[in-house]
């Protein structure tokens, strides 16, 4: 028994440096300047650091990988889209943080731990790399959920969160436990070559740890029947938070999914599609209908966020290129339209009074009554989400449906596309009912508003608000990124 | 001298212990210390299943998930800390502002 170090590529792993970097930068500039606009411009700056760092590894072709980390096409991508998600919610944050009495100083920093968290995700190659840096991204989600200390909701989302979170860890870690006896290795390129060497079926202690690795991420992605925590940490939890929460860190997992399940697991992997199957069908059903009947805009996003991780799966489980291909662009669309939509919201809440539930946030769908007229910014650009998320043509929500359909009537589950394009018309009851109410003509004394939000809050949803558009108009380059990385995965 | 499979056997009903714990108790310290039945049950059988295959990777998971289930005891009892600061009470079935 001898313990070989890995080689370490430090040039291809620069743009992780850099986040961890500047996290650990941002924590120091807290402590000597206690400004938290300089914490929030230190992020920034490490963010675009590491996001031209990231784009001047893109599209070369050299793949990178020790036994810990693999930097290929696939890994750059989602860097890419991390480090923008990440960028978007400091953006969101600003106003937020200041109007909610949130610690900015820790706040920003810890935003740029989970980033890290996400992008160490993508990049694991062994079983060990994956859970730390899956509890790196929980961890840091944990105390992002409950930054706003002086509100009991906050610190109620945390306690179930990080409670639910914790105990679907404990099935994750159990789960690698048995994959790793079973195997012998943790890791996944090794893995694959057992695996792919197995004769006369796979042994049941495999089986039994590959379905806890999946009901410890299904955790972490809000799959029916895991979902049960979803709605109340992401109604409870900052609203820029909940925006990552729904985007970054379920795009993290989900990414890991597809590696594994096209790496390592690659000769279990047909045996889950009849499982999957099912919970695709119940993400879906369930979420839609739970949405259908909530008054909380939160929550209802939370709900119909669950829905999106059944459309998700519904291309996971055709196991093609095409479904991956589907799976990457859809989840950059819905990253946009997830922090837009999250943004929005964040972006209404007022200043001042937070001490008691939703206080100085709009939270209630009553809130949203006629406020195009007071509010016209949020308003339009709060519309177009819920028309990209409902999936109207000419938005990003479209064409990541259609693909997501597409490769799964191509693998040939028809029904299942038909099931998921009959829980998108359900969708759009809800999403059209807030925008139509969003529309609706001013009552003869409803009380004059001022409009609220920082212009720079303002013009960032602007640009959401065109990207989502242009997306929806002109996919082509986003399609020709997602190609480049999906042929960089299954040429591990 | 014990053979690796019943110290696996151990492993199993520490973690089997924790979940049921978990579903069943309503204190949230009692929570948290479940949760680090599961953890270190998951931590026995890295060990036993490292006898079991000659590699030494186990026993180093072990090591990370120890860090990593401190940690989450950490950040877990603040936020405990801070529930009860607020509601003085560690029943979860009290902590029901946030529901359908």
């Amino acid at each position: 028994m001898e313990i070989t170090f890995p080689a370490v590529n430090i040039d291809s792993t620069v743009p992780q440096l850099i986040v961890a970097l500047f996290a650990i930068l941002a924590l120091l500039v807290e402590v000597f300047s206690r400004s938290s606009r300089m914490v929030f411009a230190t992020c920034l700056v490490g963010l675009h650091i590491a996001l031209l760092r990231s784009l001047m590894q893109w599209g070369r072709g050299i793949p990178y990988e020790s036994s810990l980390l693999a930097v290929d096409g696939y890994t750059t991508f989602f860097n890419v889209l991390f480090i923008l998600i990440a960028m978007i919610t400091l953006a969101i944050s600003l106003s937020y943080v200041e109007n909610t009495r949130v610690d900015g100083g820790k706040y920003y920093p810890l935003v740029l731990f989970a980033t890290l968290g996400m992008m160490l995700l993508v990049s694991s190659m062994d079983l060990l790399m994956m859970f730390l840096s899956l509890e790196l991204l929980s961890i840091s989600m944990y105390m992002l959920v409950g930054s706003q200390r002086d509100k009991w909701v906050s610190t109620e989302a945390a306690i179930k969160y990080i409670l639910t979170g914790a105990f679907a860890s404990g099935f994750l870690l159990f789960g690698i436990a048995l994959v790793y006896g079973a195997t012998g290795t943790i890791s996944f390129s090794k893995m694959e070559s057992i695996l792919g060497g197995l004769t006369g079926g796979v042994p049941p202690m495999l089986q039994i740890g590959i379905a806890l690795m999946m009901v410890g991420l299904g955790f972490k992605i809000a799959m029916v029947p895991f979902h049960m925590w979803a709605p109340d940490v992401y109604e409870g939890a900052p609203t820029p938070i909940t925006g990552l929460l729904s985007t970054g860190s379920k795009i993290a997992v989900v990414a890991l999914i597809l590696r594994l399940f096209s790496n390592p697991f690659i000769q279990v992997s047909s045996q889950w599609v009849g499982i999957l199957w099912v919970l695709a069908v119940l993400s879906m059903t369930l979420g839609n209908v739970a949405a259908l009947l909530q008054k909380n805009v939160k929550r209802m996003l939370a709900y119909s966020s669950i829905a999106h991780v059944g459309y998700l799966l519904v291309a996971f489980i055709t196991l093609s290129t095409r479904g991956m291909e589907a799976i990457l662009l859809y989840s950059a669309f819905y990253a946009v339209m997830g922090l837009a939509a999250f943004g929005c919201i964040a972006s209404l809440t007022r200043a001042g009074g937070s001490t008691t539930a939703g206080e100085g946030e709009r939270l209630k769908a009553e809130d949203y009554t006629s406020l195009g007229y007071t509010q016209p910014v949020q308003a339009a650009i709060l519309s177009i989400c819920l028309l990209s998320l409902a999936g109207i043509p000419l938005t990003a929500g479209f064409i990541g449906k259609l693909y997501l359909f597409g490769a799964a009537v191509n693998a040939g589950f028809v029904g299942l596309a038909v099931i998921a394009v009959l829980n998108s018309a359900v969708s759009l009851y809800y999403y059209l009912g807030l925008m139509l109410r969003m529309y609706a003509l001013p009552g003869r004394f409803a009380p004059a508003e001022e409009p609220v939000g920082s212009l720079f809050g303002k013009l960032v949803l602007l640009v959401l608000g065109v990207t989502i558009i242009a997306l929806g108009i002109y996919p082509t380059p986003l399609i020709g990124a997602v190609k480049g990385a999906v042929t960089a995965l299954s040429a591990l | 001298m014990l053979a690796a499979d019943q110290y696996l056997m151990v492993g199993v009903v520490l973690f089997g212990i924790g979940v049921i714990g978990f579903l069943t108790r309503r204190n949230v310290v009692v929570l948290l210390m479940c949760i680090e039945l599961m953890i270190n049950g998951a931590g026995l059988a890295f060990v036993s299943f490292c006898r079991q295959t000659g590699s030494l990777e186990g026993q180093v998971f072990v090591l990370f998930a120890m860090v990593i289930a401190s940690v989450e005891i950490a950040v877990g009892l603040s936020i405990v800390l801070l529930v009860f600061r607020n509601r003085a009470t560690l029943d979860v079935d009290e902590m029901e502002v946030l529901k359908w």
